[in-house]
């Protein structure tokens, strides 16, 4: 008989799932959104982010509806490896993983460098530090308390936007300081300026995905899961709307495409004293949120794979009093401080979203695989996704072009990614698989459901 | 010593706080395991 499993606790709801799916994300409304507006003018921007709005509300969606069956740790892992194999699922666990932790890395830096800006005497290095280890102290205490944290900073980050708009006062149309007509710039580039900006477009919603790596310590996967992903899709939907709207009406789209920090850079153009101060704690707060959320997610990742015996089970440990993955959780932390001490920013970050993508095409060819194994009526699902196959299809359109875009700046990038990869493969497939315990890997959802369509 | 220097020393202070409270609690953790292991 096989040797029960280690689970970590059941205590999440929806508001957590909001939190860490949210607060992963929220970052990049305020910071890194902006070059879609190099790449592709004022109008490609919003072009760029309401399409790749579709691409992620096809995702959440496709994602939710099979996370929904799924109540294990680790997300699109688990799901890949009921689907496709061992080898797509240590892939797609590794991709979690370096997609998580070098965002995490790269957001320690900027809360570093922010608070660099406040004097020449104040260092960057012990608030890196302190960021990245204060958060992995908290994330090995408990999910609970975490995930808790993760709402009340996101949400605080999240209501500075709104302040900014309406300090602007955009319903007064003689008194408003945004100035659209003046600072716009259309579409400079043409089409071909949209498809480059996707990549850039993705930052509005980049990790949103990460709800489903929590579904084993939600209290019913089935209601917190679908509940906390939609409602945060249509939380960054409109925050990102109301984000391009209020940059590009207060910096001119010459410095906006430039910008470091867009939204602060917009606060400073109000004037208003305390609205810089609003945004200046925004910015911090939303770069601590997405790394405290990465550091949950990566360590899930990591644990459902060395639960499923795919890396060593050493990392499989819950903690005996807080139930989190504490090994896991310890073990990331000094590859985050690794990364972060490269000073690579612009590198931690693409690969981390070429990480991203691939995962996109992934769950895209999950999707297929699992309404085609079970369909509908045949299990219970706490989520259907509507229009598919046409939403699937989106995902896998959508991720390619954004690729296709990325490869046109980031050619060589990529194909490192690609390599590393390929390498990671050859590796499992020829070191790591004959210690893999092919009854343990799928035995729970085996329990669980009735034999698939054609096995 | 100004008002910058001391913050930079707290947050070097507060790392190593959390991170010596973590690998006390990681050690007493590994040591329980061990020994119901060993029993």
């Amino acid at each position: 008989m096989a040797e029960e499993k280690p689970h970590l606790s059941k205590v999440l709801g929806p508001v957590h799932i909001w939190a860490l799916g949210v607060g992963i994300v929220l970052v990049g409304e305020f910071m890194g959104w902006n070059f879609t507006v190099a790449k592709g003018g004022t109008l490609g921007a919003i072009i760029a982010c309401w399409v790749m709005g579709l691409l992620y509300t096809s995702l959440v969606m496709v994602n939710t509806e099979m996370g929904s069956v799924i109540p294990e740790a680790g997300g699109q892992y688990a799901m890949a490896k009921y689907f496709m194999g061992p080898l797509a699922a240590f892939n797609v666990g590794l991709m979690l993983v370096f997609e998580y932790v070098m965002l995490e890395a790269a957001d320690a830096l900027v809360v570093g460098e922010i608070l660099k800006t406040l004097s020449p005497h104040l260092d960057s290095l012990p608030f890196i530090i302190l960021t990245l280890v204060g958060l992995t102290w908290l994330n090995y205490r408990g999910v609970y308390a975490t995930l808790t944290f993760n709402f009340v900073i996101t949400a605080i980050a999240y209501m500075t936007i709104f302040v900014l708009l309406f300090s602007t006062k955009f319903f007064i149309p003689g008194s408003s300081l945004l100035k659209l007509a003046e600072f716009t710039d259309g579409l400079p580039y043409g089409w071909i300026g949209i498809v480059g900006a996707f990549q850039f477009g993705i930052w509005f919603y980049l990790g949103i995905e990460g709800t489903a790596l929590a579904a084993e310590e939600c209290r019913s996967t089935g209601r917190s899961l679908p509940v906390g992903a939609l409602t945060g899709m249509v939380t960054l939907l409109i925050g990102a709307t109301i984000t391009w709207f209020v940059c590009s009406g207060l910096v001119h789209s010459k410095e906006l495409g430039a910008s470091v920090y867009p939204l602060f850079d917009a606060a400073l153009a109000t004037g208003m004293p305390a609205v810089i101060a609003l945004l200046f704690a925004g910015t911090i707060l939303s770069c601590m949120a997405s790394a405290n959320g990465c550091i949950t997610d990566a360590s899930r990742a990591w644990f459902a794979m060395a639960r499923d015996t795919l890396i060593p089970e050493y990392f499989a440990a819950v903690h005996p009093k807080y139930r989190t993955p504490y090994r896991a959780i310890l073990f990331q932390l000094p590859i985050a401080l690794a990364f972060g001490f490269t000073g690579l920013l612009d590198q931690v970050i693409t690969f981390s979203i070429l990480s991203a993508l691939l995962v996109y095409l992934f769950t895209a060819v999950m999707m297929f695989k699992f309404r085609r194994m079970y369909p509908l009526g045949s299990i219970e699902r706490g989520y259907l996704s509507p229009w598919h196959p046409w939403t699937t299809l989106l995902l896998l359109v959508l991720t390619l072009a954004t690729l296709l875009g990325m490869y046109f700046g980031y050619w060589l990038n990529m194909l490192a990614g690609f390599l590393f990869y390929s390498l990671a493969s050859l590796w499992f497939a020829l070191h790591r698989y004959r210690f893999v315990d092919r009854e343990k890997l799928i035995s729970e959802g085996a329990s669980r459901w009735p034999r698939p369509v054609g096995y | 010593m100004s008002l910058w220097e001391a913050l930079n020393w707290t947050a070097w202070g507060l790392s190593a706080l959390m991170l010596g409270l973590m690998a006390l609690d990681f050690v007493r953790v590994e040591r329980e395991r061990a020994s119901k292991k060993g029993e």
